[in-house]
This record gives C-alpha cells, sequence and structure tokens, in this order.
C-alpha cells in the first residue's frame, strides 16, 4: 500500500471524499486486503478518540492576564458606565464620604446628644429631712437669702404625692 | 442601575431624616419665645370662719379640698389672684400685697421657675422649682409661711398653670385692688 492510497484512506475516514470517490476507493479496498485492514485500524482509532473528552488546557498567566483585560476593554466599549467603576478616582471617593458617610456621622451625633437623659436630678422631689431644715435647702428648690446680715432662715420643702402639690413652707424661726 | 437608584433614594432619606433630627433639635431653642402663662394666687389659710381682714371669697372648692388634706387649717380665702404671662428670657415683677412682691424668672431653657421674694427688711428669698409639672402637669407649687398679722394663720402663694376657660378666671374677675385686700405678710 503505497502513501498515496494512506492518504485516500484517511480522507474517507475523515469524510471527505465525494461519493464517487467514496465508491471508486472501497472498489479497490475491497482488491486489497491491506487496503481493509488499515482502513478498520483507523475507524477503530477514531471511536477511541470518541470516547475520550476534550481536556482543558491551562492557560499561562501572562494569556489569562492578556485574555481578562481584552475582555475588560470589550464590556467598557460595550457599557461606558463600568469604566468609572474601575477607574474610582480621589474626587469619586470624596463625592461618596461627603454625600453618605458624613450625613449619617452627624446623624448619629445628634441622636447621641437628643437621646441623652436629662441632668434633672437635682430637681427631683425628696422627703422632709432634717438636714433640709437645717440647711434651708431641699431636693426640690433651695433657698439664698441676699441680706448677708439677717440669720439664715429654714425653709422646709414637702410635696404630697396624692394631691400633687409641692410645698416650701418659710419658717419664721 | 437598580443598585444606583437604590442608593440615592436611600441619600435622599438620610438627607431627610437629617433634616427632621435637626428641626427636632432645635425644638427648645425655637419654643424659647413662647411666654409662660401662671397664675398666682395669695391665700390665707385661718380656722376661723368670718375672719377680720378683707378678702376676695374662699378659695376654689377643688383647691380648697386639697389643702385641707395637706394642712391643718379648716378654712381657705382668696386674697389676690393674678395672670402672669411670662417670657422665657426675661423676668416679672408682680405685687400680691402691701407686704408681697414677687419677681419670677423661667431659668434653664425653660425647665426652672424662679420666685424671688422681695421681704419688707429688704432681703430676698429664691426659691427655685421645675417649670414642667406647673407648666405641662398642671401641678401646684405652694409658697408659705406663717402669718405676722394674724396669729395663728398662713400665707400662701399658690402658683399653678393658668386656666382662661376655667371657673378661676371667673373668680379674678372680682379680685380685689393691692391696696384693700388683708396684709397676709410672708
Amino acid at each position: 500500500m503505497n502513501h498515496e492510497m494512506m492518504l485516500k484512506i484517511q480522507a474517507l475516514v475523515d469524510g471527505e471524499l465525494s461519493s464517487p470517490e467514496e465508491e471508486a476507493l472501497r472498489r479497490e479496498m475491497d482488491k486489497r486486503s491491506e487496503c481493509g485492514a488499515y482502513y478498520r485500524r483507523l475507524l477503530k482509532e477514531v471511536e477511541r478518540m470518541g470516547e475520550i473528552s476534550e481536556l482543558e488546557h491551562a492557560m499561562p498567566f501572562q494569556a489569562s492576564f492578556l485574555a481578562q483585560r481584552v475582555m475588560q476593554r470589550i464590556h467598557s466599549l460595550e457599557d461606558p458606565a463600568s469604566v468609572g467603576r474601575q477607574g474610582e478616582s480621589f474626587m469619586t471617593r470624596l463625592h461618596f464620604l461627603w454625600r453618605t458617610v458624613l450625613p449619617v456621622s452627624l446623624g448619629c451625633l445628634i441622636a447621641l446628644w437628643w437621646f441623652q437623659p436629662a441632668n434633672d436630678s437635682k430637681l427631683v422631689t425628696d422627703t422632709i429631712s432634717s438636714e433640709s431644715i437645717k440647711s434651708g435647702t431641699s431636693a426640690m428648690g433651695y433657698y439664698e437669702s441676699k441680706d448677708s446680715s439677717m440669720p439664715p432662715r429654714g425653709v422646709i420643702s414637702f410635696r404630697s404625692e396624692s394631691e400633687r402639690v409641692s410645698v416650701m413652707w418659710i419658717s419664721n424661726d | 442601575m437598580m443598585k444606583e437608584r437604590c442608593l440615592e433614594y436611600f441619600r435622599k432619606w438620610l438627607h431627610a431624616v437629617m433634616l427632621l433630627m435637626c428641626l427636632s433639635a432645635m425644638k427648645p431653642v425655637m419654643g424659647a419665645d413662647a411666654p409662660v402663662t401662671l397664675s398666682v394666687s395669695l391665700v390665707c389659710g385661718t380656722d376661723k370662719s368670718s375672719p377680720s381682714f378683707q378678702y376676695a371669697g374662699p378659695v376654689h372648692q377643688e383647691l380648697q379640698n386639697k389643702f385641707t388634706k395637706i394642712f391643718k387649717w379648716e378654712h381657705y380665702f382668696l386674697l389676690t389672684k393674678k395672670e402672669l404671662n411670662l417670657p422665657l428670657v426675661t423676668g416679672k415683677k408682680i405685687r400680691m400685697s402691701k407686704d408681697c412682691e414677687l419677681i419670677f424668672q423661667v431659668l434653664e431653657e425653660g425647665k426652672v421657675l424662679q420666685v424671688q421674694l422681695l421681704e419688707p427688711e429688704e432681703s430676698v428669698r429664691t426659691l427655685k422649682h421645675p417649670l414642667e409639672p406647673i407648666w405641662k402637669e398642671g401641678e401646684l407649687f405652694v409658697i408659705a409661711g406663717d402669718n405676722k398679722e394674724s396669729a395663728g394663720d398662713a400665707w400662701f402663694l399658690v402658683i399653678a398653670s393658668s386656666e382662661p376657660e376655667s371657673k378661676d378666671s371667673k373668680e379674678s374677675k372680682d379680685d380685689p385692688p393691692d391696696k384693700e385686700s388683708a396684709s397676709a405678710t410672708p
């Protein structure tokens, strides 16, 4: 079997021959047994090739990076909005800080100031006590005499919770 | 696109919340000029059913009931009653009787009521009380003492929130001038 015959049989297996050429080749293969044996061997190899899945070839690093850059460029041409996202500048970040972070921070500060407990502890009502008689002060209020020559007078304060009346009694003693 | 819209809506909502909080924070300042209206009554407590001094009339029944439960005297008579429009910034002086002059002032951004009693001996007593229980919750703030003019009796300064449409306002129309009222010397 010469080289030309082998090429024709390979073309037959690949389906590259026309119908008349295929018929002529089959007539010649019937005459020569070695051509038939070669044809059947090629068919078996094709079947084995069909059973094996195609292997994934890992791209070299440079090639995958290049592929990524190429795809990015393609996407940027298709979607111009994505260009700004990827190429975020200092002004864009500053704009984001101004519009989002600053209002949130100020809101938190104002909320902390607004909801802080009132500093009215010194004005909480209290019952009468001996100290309040002596000192003239009470948890409800206090008195002060601007006339230092006068002896301090006692102020007794008490409260009726049931009647909701707060009383400051000025004692003349 | 949706993400950008959501971000934009979120920013607008945040700005609206910020604005509301700023306006709420300004509430104490914005309300600073609103005057506080109080009624100040000078009352005399005694055990005598027919006192010798001149008085406008018995106190309101509600006040009578309260004082009866708190103090020992049986009868309480209204000597003078005044309505007081008190601005939050400046003080105001009123005279309840010939011996009783008061200066009212609201301090600490409307939280504290300061009452200064100007006594005949040129001394000043300064008393302070939280304003909110009086102004918003209808409580009474009473400054009291023994009546020097009449032994066994007592004087009371009743400070309360003013109710223009209540019976108290009708009583105030019958208040005598200061010179005619009995002296209840604090």
